[in-house]
């Protein structure tokens, strides 16, 4: 049976999906740039933001409409509501970038541009946790969600050991306070990132299950 | 209107039919006091059979019969001794159609169930049909104009003014069969809030096609389809996460 509410869903779904991949797009452009600390391209990664925003608007608009004129129940509904939380996590996390990207900025100043491999390892991780929570999302698939929570340990590991790090040569003074404050900063930044891909990994196996398996209710699943 | 604990209705393996026609199929299930149940299903699915088997209205169609217990406050409304007319005092009902009576003004209207119930006092019936007309939320528009006919009011007001009447009585349980289709949003509104101040004294089973209907006023939700009862949840596990696949395509408009 043909709904009209799925046109609007697969609406709904498309437009969050053009979000999540400028969301990717910001996030690889920032990764390529520091690999090569290339400054001009760096600068770019803040163009995605404007473009970010103006969908943040747009989907929350869409959900609104589709709310009031649909009506949703169960599953429907539990997409849309997710649709809703995705969409602050989508943009939080272009901010993150931007964050990141505005950092890394000024911690190239400093003499000392080379990252240690950690950070390379960390933003791997990273970016295959955002591009897998939302290949969960157009798959509607728990399982791949389930995965994308597992790496979130692995990228918590990688943010003490970076933070260890960026610690140590502070200490030895083999970067200065104000380097090291930014590299701090850009971990954090790239720790929050993955948060949010867990966010949206969660939302995905509330969708299709209708479990709620956040703040610590992982257990169940 | 009863202040006893336990469930007030209880419905085992109740069987309904029209002829061969297996109309209701094998319910089970139990009503707690002060609750509003909503019953949803498609056309023809055994939701209008099933509550017209809660008052004996259904053995009032020729060829039709039912099997099973169904207990209100604990009596079998099915046992030998018991008589239809005590039992739909007991379980009072609410048409899709308003159905006032004809030629009766809007007090006799209200007094009528009195009167057979043997109250005829005029004092304590003109107590309780002021009563009945203020808890229908008609009393204020109509206290003017107690002796016009009950059909002179608008379709909204014919509702409530059924309503009082079955109110009236002072039944535990009301059963509503589609109470507000043939409504108009603001009268629909005035029906729904009245269930949810009723919910404090009786206890209501209502039948309806409006899935926000149902969502907004009840506290379970029972889907049926094809005489069975498929799934009986609380109404905000039942709309938001249904436990069964049927439940979900029929809320989501997948079928029906």
């Amino acid at each position: 049976m043909i709904r009209h509410v799925d046109s609007d869903l697969n609406s709904l779904k498309d437009l969050l999906l053009t979000m999540g991949g400028q969301v990717e797009k910001s996030l690889s452009r920032l990764d390529d740039s520091l690999a090569d600390s290339d400054m001009k391209s760096l600068q770019e990664v803040h163009e995605f933001e404007a473009d970010i925003n103006r969908l943040h608007l747009e989907v929350d608009e869409s959900c609104l409409v589709l709310l009031a004129k649909q009506a949703p129940f169960a599953s429907d509904l539990r997409l849309v509501q997710s649709v809703v939380k995705i969409n602050t996590d989508l943009e939080r996390m272009g901010d993150l970038i931007v964050n990141v990207a505005s950092s890394a900025e000024r911690y190239l100043r400093f003499t000392v541009r080379v990252l240690p491999p950690q950070w390379g390892q960390m933003m791997e991780e990273v970016r295959w946790m955002v591009s897998n929570s939302l290949n969960a999302f157009v798959k509607l698939d728990p399982a791949l969600s389930k995965q994308v929570l597992k790496h979130d340990d692995i990228v918590d590991c990688h943010n003490t050991d970076l933070t260890g790090v960026f610690k140590e040569r502070m200490k030895s003074q083999s970067i200065e306070i104000d380097a090291g404050v930014e590299a701090l900063a850009m971990v954090k930044c790239l720790e929050r990132l993955a948060d949010h891909s867990t966010n949206i990994a969660e939302e995905v196996i509330f969708i299709v299950t209708g479990d709620d398996i956040r703040h610590g209710r992982r257990q169940s699943v | 209107m009863t202040s006893s604990t336990g469930p007030i209705l209880t419905v085992e393996n109740l069987n309904a039919y029209f002829g061969d026609f297996h109309a209701v199929k094998g319910v089970n299930l139990e009503v707690q006091r002060n609750e509003v149940v909503s019953l949803i299903g498609p056309s023809g699915c055994g939701k209008s059979t099933f509550i017209r088997c809660l008052n004996r209205l259904h053995e009032e169609v020729p060829s039709a019969n039912c099997e099973g217990r169904v207990l209100i406050e604990g009596q079998n409304i099915y046992a030998e001794n018991a008589d239809p007319v005590v039992v739909r005092r007991k379980v009072g009902m609410v048409f899709q159609k308003p159905n006032p009576f004809p030629g009766l003004s809007i007090f006799e209207n209200v007094a009528l169930g009195l009167k057979l119930a043997g109250i005829t006092k005029k004092s304590v019936v003109t107590e309780i049909v002021e009563w009945s007309l203020r808890k229908s939320a008609l009393w204020d528009e109509v206290k003017d104009s107690l002796s016009s006919p009950g059909l002179s009011l608008s379709g909204g007001q014919q509702q409530r003014l059924c309503l009082a009447r079955t109110l009236a009585v002072k039944p535990p349980v009301i059963l509503m069969d589609e109470p507000t289709s043939a409504l108009d949003p603001i009268s629909t509104a005035k029906i729904e809030e009245l269930v949810m101040e009723l919910k404090q004294e009786v206890t209501v089973v209502i039948v309806t096609h409006n899935m926000q209907q149902a969502s907004r006023i009840s506290d379970k939700t029972a889907f049926f389809l094809m005489g069975e009862l498929m799934e009986f949840d609380e109404t905000s596990a039942l709309f938001t996460n249904p436990k069964n696949l049927k439940t979900e395509q029929y809320i989501t408009g997948r079928f029906g």
